[in-house]
C-alpha cells in the first residue's frame, strides 16, 4: 500500500501509524495482517521474548530496527549465549563470545499478500488478550487443507506489531510458542532509519525450476559460495519453507527427518547432491517437496 | 604442519585469531587438504565438549533474570536519539554489541579477492541430541507427525550442520517480514534440536 503511494502522502499513514490507530483500519483477521506488515517497517522494537518448544524455553533479547540499514540483534539469555547480529546485508553468529558463522542476509524481497493468505486459511478474529502489558487481538488462522500447520497470532491492538502466535498441529496440540514477555516499540521514523520502498511485486523465478507445494511461491533465493549451498524460500503467506540444495557427495544415501519445536525438516542425501527442506509445516509437506524436486 | 600453525587453527576455531592472520589461514585452508582435515577434527573435537554440557541448566530462570538486569547492552530507550539515517551498528548497539561489530567487519575484510562470500556456521552452534519421542517432556504432546519420526537408525548430518538449516532458515524467514520479528527469536534458540534418522521416506 505505501510503497504505492505518492511520496507526498507517506507522511499522512506514517501519522497515522504514530498515531497507533490500526484497529480502526483492521476489520478482520487479514486486515491486522495487511497492518502488521506495514506496521513493523516503521517499529523500532527492544524486548524479551520466550520461545516455548519441546518441553524447554528459551529466553531471547531482541533489538530490531527496520529500514535498509536494518539493524538487529537477537540475544539467547541462557544456555550457550548464543547471539545473533544484523546489520545493513549481513549476518553474524556469535557463540559465548566467538564468532562461529556469517552469512549475507536475503536482499529485501516482498512477500505474499494477505489476500492470498485468506484462500489458504479462514484467519478470523477470535478475542482479545494482554501480552506483556499491551492490549492485543488473538486472530486464527485454520488451514484449508492439510498442507499447513493452525497459526493464532496475537497483535498489539495499538501499533499491529505482532506480539506472539503458536503453532499447533491438525490436531490442535500445540508444537512451539512464542511470546513477547517485556516489549517497548517506537518509531524508527523518529530516529532517522527511514522504511526502504518496497518495489512492486513481480512473479519471481528461482534460478532452477522447484515444483512447489499447493498454495506455496517462490520469493528469494541466496547462494553460500563456502559451502556450495543454494538457499530457496518459499511462502504460502503465513508458513516459510527453505529448500537448500547442496552440492554434498557423500557415501551412503538415505533421508533423514529433524524437529525443533512446530518447525519440520527433511532431507534426503544423494551421492553428489543433498536436499534439505525446513519449514513450520508438516513433514509430509517437505516430505513430498524433496521427493518433487530431489527425484527418487 | 608445525604446532604454529596448529595453534592458530585452534586460536581460528575459538574467533581469538588475529584479522591478519585470520586471513592468511583461511586462504590457507583453501588449499591445503591437511589443514582442512586438522581444521575439521578440531571442531569435531570442539563438538564433543560442548555435547557434554547439560541440555538445560537448573539455574536457568536465574541466568534469563540476571542476563536481562546484567547486560551491559544498552536498550532502545537509552540511547540517544540520532538525526542521521545511516546509523551504525556501533551507534546503536554499543556496549558489547561494538566488539560484535568490529568483529563483523574483521571478518567481512578478511575475505580474499575470490574467495568464497560466506562462512558456514562453525562448530557446534547448538546441542541436537538424536532423541525418540519417549524422550519428550510430557507436557507436550507430539502430533502424529512426530510420533511417527521416532525411528533412530544411524548418523545424522553433523549437529552444526543441521543447526545452520534451522538458524539460516529462522533469519531467513525473518527477512519476510510476514511474522513481525518472530522468526529472529527462533533463531536465537539454543535447544533441543531433535534429529532423527528415517529408514525410508515412508518411515518418516
Amino acid at each position: 500500500m505505501l510503497n504505492r503511494m505518492p511520496n507526498r502522502c507517506r507522511p499522512v499513514l506514517t501519522a497515522l501509524v504514530l498515531a497507533g490507530t490500526f484497529e480502526a483500519m483492521a476489520a478482520d483477521g487479514l486486515s491486522w495482517l495487511r497492518q502488521m506488515q506495514q506496521a513493523q517497517r516503521y517499529s523500532t522494537v527492544e524486548g524479551v521474548a520466550v520461545y516455548a518448544h519441546d518441553g524447554r524455553i528459551d529466553a531471547i533479547r531482541i533489538l530490531h530496527q527496520p529500514g535498509p540499514d536494518e539493524q538487529g540483534q537477537f540475544a539467547n539469555l541462557g544456555g550457550d549465549r548464543r547471539q545473533l547480529l544484523r546489520s545493513g546485508d549481513q549476518v553474524l553468529v556469535q557463540m559465548e563470545g566467538a564468532t562461529v558463522g556469517a552469512w549475507p542476509a536475503f536482499a529485501r524481497f516482498e512477500s505474499a499478500d494477505a489476500d492470498h493468505v485468506g484462500k489458504l486459511y479462514d484467519v478470523r478474529e477470535i478475542g482479545k488478550d494482554k501480552v506483556a502489558g499491551l492490549e492485543a487481538v488473538v486472530v486464527l488462522a485454520e488451514p484449508r487443507d492439510e498442507l499447513r500447520f493452525v497459526q493464532q497470532i496475537w497483535f498489539d491492538r495499538a501499533s499491529g506489531l505482532i506480539l506472539g502466535n503458536v503453532v499447533l498441529d491438525q490436531r490442535r496440540q500445540p508444537l512451539e510458542q512464542v511470546m513477547f514477555t517485556t516489549v517497548r516499540t517506537s518509531s524508527a521514523l523518529a530516529s532517522g532509519a527511514l522504511p526502504e520502498a518496497i518495489p512492486e511485486r513481480a512473479t519471481q523465478a528461482s534460478s532452477i525450476a522447484l515444483n512447489l507445494p499447493a498454495g506455496f511461491m517462490f520469493v528469494a533465493e541466496r547462494r553460500d559460495n563456502y559451502r556450495h549451498l543454494d538457499q530457496f524460500l518459499l511462502t504460502d503467506g503465513l508458513a516459510l519453507v527453505s529448500i537448500y540444495r547442496e552440492a554434498r557427495p557423500a557415501p551412503t544415501q538415505g533421508d533423514f527427518a529433524s524437529r525443533r519445536g512446530a518447525v519440520n525438516l527433511y532431507g534426503r542425501q544423494g551421492a553428489d547432491l543433498r536436499w534439505v527442506a525446513i519449514g513450520n509445516v508438516p513433514l509430509p509437506t517437505l516430505r513430498e517437496l524433496i521427493e518433487s524436486n530431489a527425484g527418487p | 604442519m608445525n604446532d604454529s600453525i596448529r595453534e592458530q587453527l585452534s586460536a581460528l576455531s575459538d574467533g581469538e585469531l588475529a584479522s591478519d592472520s585470520a586471513r592468511f589461514l583461511l586462504k590457507r585452508l583453501d588449499h591445503d587438504p591437511e589443514l582442512g582435515e586438522t581444521w575439521e577434527r578440531y571442531h569435531v573435537i570442539r563438538d564433543c565438549l560442548r555435547r557434554q554440557q547439560s541440555l538445560a541448566p537448573p539455574d536457568f530462570s536465574a541466568q534469563v533474570m540476571a542476563g536481562i538486569e546484567a547486560d551491559g547492552l544498552p536498550g532502545l530507550a537509552r540511547r540517544k536519539v540520532a538525526t542521521g539515517r545511516g546509523r551504525n551498528l556501533m551507534n546503536w548497539l554499543g556496549g558489547g554489541a561494538v566488539a560484535a561489530a568490529v568483529a563483523v567487519v574483521a571478518l567481512l575484510s578478511l575475505r580474499p579477492i575470490g574467495a568464497p562470500e560466506t562462512l558456514a556456521p562453525q562448530g557446534s552452534l547448538a546441542s541436537v541430541e538424536t532423541v525418540t519421542t519417549a524422550d519428550l517432556a510430557p507436557a507436550w504432546r507430539l502430533s502424529p507427525v512426530s510420533d511417527r519420526q521416532a525411528i533412530v537408525v544411524s548418523a545424522l548430518p553433523s549437529q552444526s550442520e543441521l543447526d545452520g538449516y534451522f538458524m539460516q532458515h529462522a533469519e531467513g524467514s525473518a527477512s519476510s517480514g510476514q511474522m513481525g520479528v518472530l522468526p529472529y527469536v527462533q533463531s536465537g534458540a539454543a535447544k533441543p534440536v531433535i534429529g532423527v534418522e528415517c529408514e525410508s521416506s515412508q518411515a518418516c
